[in-house]
């Protein structure tokens, strides 16, 4: 179940942008979803479309995958389309049936917010196809790097991160192992009230938590004895350095920001 | 070289009405051993071994007596580093002990850990994934690994430190025979090429015949030590220790018990197979009596 959901998932193409900086990615990312909240009009869409349009060619990533990944979140884009279009008050009335009426505003709205979360989540999720999870947190642990000297613990922020996705399909694993053996004992996931599957539920939660515990504790054992001694003074067998195609794409980036918002907001 | 005098450890627990019980897990070890030997450390559940292994590389400290591990002695925080540097440690579980998700940079983590350039790591890293052959899985998941192969990329995240020293804590507790066989061979050999000193803490003792000395430990002390050939000697002193001598061992006792005239020592199958062979050859030519 938690198997088929695509978003987010990494997507080995080999295209130049996977082999970008993940920091390039995440700033690209981040500007990217301010740009299209600071559109009024629609030139600043047309200017998203035709970058993203470009970046998912370059990418490699097939349209279709990019698709299948939305499909989960189309419930929520039509519901909050809906309620926009049926609750925005305006004087341009298209329709009016008794209490109902759609004004030319609401429709506006409505078209914007539909292709609002749709640039989001395709924008964000091109950045998850073409960046590895690890990849992602170095970006991470260096992009706010910085923020050390302010007592924050980006490195152990970091490390947590990636311990976590290392641990996703072992618990995972786990969790099945623990569905059947309680199965077989004659626990019902599948029956019954809701309160009886809840309670069902949590006796698949409690020793999953007990092993997780257990795990950890192992873990906090075995980089101990590897000389684990938190960030201070680490090195990097893969350290981030930022390459000629790397500065390039900032310039592109730059260059999306300038245009894209001045079509938005002033034509 | 690891020395230790009079070693205790012992903790108190308290009890639900109050009062403290002391354990003593380690009680009043006397160790001496040696660069370059292949140590097995055997004793069933509760035996003080694990805690032993421990104490090794400083992740449990003496609360009695001193331990030296290349001369640094283990109660000292500042030595802590240095002897982790210098005694590795491979665990039981092999997915509770790799951090990274490619095998490269998992093994990469000590060394990152200790602040080695970046390409010194890439040299090390390459070297001791191919000593342990785990080279072409260098940018796989461990989760793709049978459980023998963690154990080899555990295996070679320590060696990647160039340890003196290699403890293996039940690290095939968790394994298939053919996983047990993978991590035996692999340590064996880093033994004898590397002249890597190896503790191997263990429950199965077919995997201590190959050791330059076994030590048996019961209740905290250490109740036997010697070469293999001595320890499996008599298999009703290891029962009396809650072991099982190997199989070839127990047979070939059971055999001795039943009249058959083993002068040999045996210690493995092939052993055991041989001697077996040389005792059927003795029938052939007719000057014994009949063969079970």
């Amino acid at each position: 179940m938690l198997r088929d959901i695509t978003i987010g998932q990494y997507y080995p193409t080999g295209s130049v942008i996977h082999k970008l900086d993940p920091r390039v990615k995440l700033a690209g990312t981040f500007l990217f979803i301010i740009s299209i909240f600071t559109f009024k009009n629609y030139p600043g869409y047309i200017v998203s479309l035709i970058y993203l349009g470009m970046v998912i060619f370059i990418s490699k990533v097939p349209l279709k995958h990019i698709l299948k990944g939305i499909k989960p979140i189309i419930f929520l884009m039509v519901f909050t389309a809906v309620i926009h279009l049926f609750f925005t008050s305006g004087d341009d009335i298209l329709f009016e049936f008794y209490a109902v009426k759609i004004t030319y505003a609401g429709l506006k709205k409505a078209v914007f917010i539909i292709v609002r979360l749709l640039f989001l989540i395709t924008g964000s999720a091109i950045m998850t196809y073409t960046t590895t999870p690890n990849q992602l947190t170095e970006g991470i642990e260096k992009a706010f790097g910085p923020l050390n000297k302010a007592h924050i613990p980006v490195h152990e922020f970091a490390l947590m991160m990636s311990i976590a996705l290392r641990f996703i399909p072992i618990l995972m694993e786990e969790a099945d192992k623990i569905i059947k053996a309680q199965s077989s004992r004659g626990a019902d996931f599948e029956e019954g009230n809701i309160i009886k599957r809840i309670s069902g539920i949590v006796s698949i939660l409690i020793p999953l938590l007990v092993s997780a515990m257990e795990r950890a504790k192992d873990l906090a054992l075995a980089m101990d004895a590897r000389c684990y001694h938190g960030g201070e003074g680490r090195t990097k067998m893969k350290p981030l350095r930022y390459t000629a195609k790397d500065y390039i794409s900032y310039g592109i980036i730059l260059v999306y920001m300038v245009t894209s918002v001045a079509a938005g907001r002033f034509i | 070289m690891i020395k230790s005098e009079k070693l205790v450890y012992e903790y108190t627990r308290n009890t639900d009405d109050g009062s403290e019980i002391r354990s003593k897990v380690l009680d009043g070890l006397d160790i001496d051993i040696k660069d370059g030997q292949f140590i097995s450390i055997v004793g069933h559940n509760g035996s003080g071994k694990s805690t032993l292994a421990r104490h090794l590389n400083a992740l449990l400290t003496p609360t009695g007596g001193t331990l030296w591990v290349n001369g640094l002695d283990t109660s000292d925080e500042n030595n802590t580093l240095l002897i982790r540097q210098n005694t590795g440690m491979v665990f039981q579980n092999p997915d509770n002990q790799i951090v990274a998700n490619v095998v490269e940079e998992d093994v990469a983590f000590a060394l990152e850990n200790t602040g080695v350039p970046t390409g010194e790591i890439w040299r090390r890293v390459e070297k001791s994934l191919a000593t342990v052959g785990m080279l072409k899985y260098r940018s796989t998941a461990p989760n793709h690994l049978s459980g023998g192969q963690k154990q080899r990329v555990a295996i070679a995240g320590v060696l990647a430190m160039k340890p003196k020293c290699i403890v293996l804590d039940e690290s095939t507790a968790m394994l298939d025979p053919g996983g047990r066989k993978e991590v035996i061979e692999a340590v064996r050999e880093l033994n004898e090429k590397e002249n890597i000193n190896i503790i191997l803490i263990t429950h199965y003792m077919e995997e201590t015949i190959y050791s330059d000395r076994i030590f048996v430990m019961n209740k905290g002390k250490i109740v036997m030590d010697g070469m293999p050939e001595c320890i499996f000697s008599d298999v009703s002193v290891l029962e009396k220790y809650n072991l099982e001598a190997p199989p070839a061992v127990y047979i070939a006792d059971r055999l001795k018990k039943a009249g058959l005239n083993i002068k040999k020592s045996v210690l493995s199958t092939q052993d055991l197979v041989s001697v077996l062979a040389e005792y059927k050859k003795g029938v052939n030519n007719g000057n014994s009596n009949k063969g079970s």
